[in-house]
């Protein structure tokens, strides 16, 4: 019986690792795509408005990008990029205890009228008028509900979150710690969003 | 005459040169994705929920709404202690009541006039502080920033990410509300002596407002 003898030296299949290289090309560039979409998605509706971090370094980085996992106060300018125009505090809040985007808690806030604007003059107010005041009312009431549902025990796990623009005045955010302190140990940890610093 | 023969006019492809190109690119876009990351990245900076009792800081930060602030730490206690001592003996024939107003006077004097440093000075402050902690990885501070209510926030927050950069993490901080009004109102500062975890007598200043 005669037997082929085989080539022991095959030839490197080039068009199988030309494949393979280009699903990786077309994957990074899938990817790249996407990142940049994330970062200038405050176009679309899905997504709340961009606002203008503090800058910090050394700080933990936040485990998912736009997840909301705990309760999270954010504030804003009423009008983007206006300094001058009125404060409005927005809660963030997961859904039913799952974890959301940012985007959805944002429309859920909206939806639910979990928004609330500071009165002009608030600076100028005294504590027991400030404390009173509706943005603050609502900040009360939503840590006080939250706290009732989510922290049933004293952690270290159990924080309040806030993503406030950087010349937001000390003044509200006081305030949220303040609230936040009537629970003592149960909210041992107030955290502040901010953004890292870029390296290009 | 001798002609060259015709050139083959299907020519391969060549492989190794397009290899090298798809690499490149490939490594240019795998850059290209971490930068892009890299840039639009949310942190989390954690502040302590304030308390509101009696506290004990090493280091207490008062800001003021012109930028410039108060530094209180062991030099402040330090010369307070002196100028008690002083009073103390002038002083001796008033009442224990007066003595005590007297020497607060005296110190709330000393404090801000010695205390307040400029805006600029701020960062030269800190990282002397960071340097002596950064020795010494056993040593622990509590720093506590005090700020008015119309300070935009991100001035603490670039104080505290700085205290946060310590490179055993032994900088702590918290930061409440107040201004300089409530120490310069203050009914009583007094240096109080107290035993510190080693077991060693500090003298501790001690603000009441």
């Amino acid at each position: 019986m005669a037997f082929k003898k085989q080539n022991e030296l095959h030839d490197l299949e080039f068009p199988s690792l030309i494949d393979v290289i280009f699903l990786l090309l077309i994957f990074f560039l899938v990817t790249m795509q996407f990142s940049i979409t994330t970062d200038t998605a405050h176009q679309t509706s899905t997504k709340p408005p961009d606002i203008q971090l503090p800058l910090a370094e050394g700080s933990e980085n936040v485990a998912m990008d736009d997840i909301i996992s705990t309760l999270l106060f954010q504030i804003q300018y009423k009008e983007k990029n206006n300094p001058n125009s009125p404060r409005l505090v927005y809660v963030l809040e997961p859904f039913n205890g799952d974890s959301i985007s940012r985007g959805e808690a944002f429309m859920i806030a909206k939806r639910d009228s979990l928004f609330a604007e500071f009165p002009q003059n608030f600076l100028k107010m005294k504590d027991q008028e400030f404390k009173n005041t509706t943005a603050c009312r609502l900040i009360s009431n939503a840590i006080f509900q939250y706290k009732a549902e989510h922290f049933h025990k004293p952690s270290i796990e159990n924080t309040v979150e806030i993503r406030a623009e950087a010349n937001v005045e000390f003044k509200i955010i006081n305030y949220i710690m303040q609230e936040c302190s009537a629970y003592k140990d149960t909210i041992p940890r107030v955290i502040f969003r901010t953004l890292a610093k870029t390296r290009g | 005459m001798a002609f060259r023969t015709k050139e083959n006019s299907f020519r391969k492809v060549q492989l190794v040169s397009l290899i090298d190109m798809i690499f490149i690119l490939l490594v240019f876009f795998m850059v290209t994705v971490t930068v892009v990351r890299l840039t639009i990245k949310e942190q989390k900076l954690p502040v302590p929920t304030p308390i509101s009792e009696r506290g004990r800081a090493q280091i207490v930060i008062q800001l003021l709404n012109n930028g410039n602030f108060l530094w209180l730490d062991d030099h402040a206690t330090a010369q307070i202690s002196k100028v008690m001592d002083t009073i103390e003996k002038n002083y001796s024939y008033l009442s224990p009541s007066e003595l005590n107003r007297k020497k607060t006077e005296e110190a709330l004097s000393i404090l801000l006039k010695k205390n307040i440093f400029r805006k600029d000075q701020m960062e030269g402050k800190l990282k002397h502080l960071l340097k002596i902690a950064d020795s010494d990885p056993s040593s622990h501070y509590f720093v506590l920033l005090r700020s008015p209510d119309e300070i935009p926030y991100y001035e603490i927050i670039n104080i505290m990410q700085k205290l946060n950069s310590a490179k055993y993490q032994n900088v702590l901080y918290g930061c409440v509300g107040g201004r300089l009004d409530d120490i310069k109102n203050s009914q009583n500062v007094k240096v109080v002596i107290e035993k510190d975890k080693n077991g060693r007598r500090r003298e501790n200043l001690q603000i009441d407002f």
